[in-house]
């Protein structure tokens, strides 16, 4: 394991930047990040949350189609995750912070229920909830639009399209009984048994799935999942599980098929996002930082 | 119950029922995830399970998947036909409503079966929309083509 990464190898390396569990952040963290989130909800532009939110499900397209249920699961969303990542960076309130922005981690197999910063009622919390592009609403009513009920695809658009109408344009969730979340009993042994790629990864993305239906909400839904500010939190927990594997097996093998494959829109290959030191992020649970005048 | 079980039952392997292996899965093929969200939990020989059963290997539960649904189609009419050909040609991805497959790992509940048949029984759990927004069984989101017990020594 590096403590720096190498953007290319015709770069040199570089101190690697880490991100934080939410639970852990300090206060002038957390305040930084919530303003960074506020200024790109006011962006409404490519560089905005909604554009960034909306690369998941609605509106059209659903590039996320692709990472469901396939073995891109895990480095489709490492690209989504670090191009969103970036974007909070690119903010004012990022680079005025005096420390590094980064995208925080929900540890939901210990901290079983929605963390107090994704929680906060306070109308000023911008990750309580977010807007839903209006398109990505226009298109759920207008897609899932009645037709012969009788066939039961058509129903379950029927019962989609209703969902939509009723839904107000805001995210919004329905935490389940915390013992429905994954234990980290369940999450050792998925560290521990499952040293293939494969296996790993469709075991994770199963507990993946279990805390979107946890959240509830539009979080259980792919077209509007990533509205919600908690789905980043917890796509980083899921990132840094991988991660957690990685260095677990660092033999293991990543399957060849799949690592020349265009994680879309990203731009980016399988393969390209297999180390995080390359993308210039970790995961380190404790950093110290001593400034040095010269 | 308005799940899935197994009619007739499987005849297990013989070194199934020997308990001649390390490991053991039921793999499931083609499953739709076009609809809802929702968890797929399996029991062994309990066919009578439903929402509330316990997931404990006592009542037979063997492990769960859980499908990610795309929560209905949102294009206009045919935007979510997943083609049956494909042009040689055609070097886009797959379409992305392709049926999934699910592997459930079920080496703990297939040793304690007894016997040489087998039931799988699959519960299909929603959250939310009704039932006062809580677990329930809906039958019409579970649609699967195939499922298989592989067993390894």
């Amino acid at each position: 394991m590096s403590p720096t990464g190498a953007p290319s190898p015709l770069k040199p390396a570089v101190p690697l930047r880490h991100r934080p569990s939410v639970t852990e952040m300090t206060q002038p963290e957390l305040e930084a990040f919530r303003a960074a989130i506020t200024e790109l909800l006011g962006k409404e532009d490519d560089r905005g949350y909604q554009y960034h939110a909306g690369v998941h499900g609605l509106p059209l397209p659903m590039y996320c189609n692709q990472a469901h249920g396939t073995p891109a699961f895990l480095p489709w969303h490492r690209a989504y995750l670090y191009r969103f990542e970036l974007a909070v960076r690119d903010t004012e309130a990022a680079k005025q912070a005096d420390h590094d922005v980064m995208l925080p981690w929900w540890d939901w197999a210990t901290d079983r229920g929605i963390p107090p910063a994704y929680a906060d009622s306070d109308a000023a919390n911008p990750l309580r909830s977010a807007p839903i592009n209006p398109l990505a609403l226009s298109q759920g009513a207008k897609g899932a639009g009645a037709k012969d009920i009788e066939d039961p695809d058509e129903r379950r658009r029927e019962q989609a399209r209703e969902r939509r109408l009723a839904q107000t344009p805001n995210t919004t969730r329905k935490p389940a009984d915390p013992s429905y979340l994954p234990t980290q009993e369940q999450i050792r042994l998925l560290l521990k048994e499952k040293s293939d790629f494969i296996g790993f990864s469709m075991e994770l993305e199963g507990y993946h799935g279990e805390v979107h239906m946890w959240v509830g909400g539009d979080m259980e839904d792919i077209p509007f999942a990533a509205y919600d500010p908690i789905f980043w939190a917890h796509h980083c927990m899921i990132d840094r599980l991988w991660r957690m594997w990685q260095l677990l097996y660092p033999q293991a093998s990543f399957p060849t098929n799949v690592a020349s494959e265009v994680m879309e829109p990203f731009n980016l290959t399988a393969a390209e996002v297999l180390d995080p030191t390359t993308l210039g992020y970790d995961y380190a649970t404790a950093s110290t930082t001593v400034k040095v005048k010269v | 119950m308005d799940g899935y079980t197994t009619d007739p039952a499987i005849t297990l392997p013989p070194a199934a029922v020997a308990n001649d292996f390390t490991h053991a899965d039921i793999v499931f093929y083609g499953i739709e995830h076009r609809g809802p969200s929702f968890a797929g939990r399996v029991y062994l020989n309990s066919p009578d399970v439903d929402v509330d059963t316990p997931r404990q290997l006592e009542h037979g539960y063997a492990g769960s998947f859980v499908i990610f649904g795309h929560g209905g189609c949102f294009g206009d009419e045919g935007h979510c036909n997943v083609p049956t050909q494909r042009d040689p040609f055609d070097s886009r991805p797959p379409h992305g409503l392709l049926p999934q497959t699910q592997p459930v790992d079920v080496t703990e509940a297939l040793r304690r079966v007894e016997g040489g048949e087998l039931t799988v029984t699959v519960v299909p759990v929603v959250r939310g929309q009704s039932e006062d927004e809580g677990e329930f069984v809906r039958a019409d989101v579970l649609f699967f083509t195939e499922l298989r017990l592989l067993t390894y020594r």
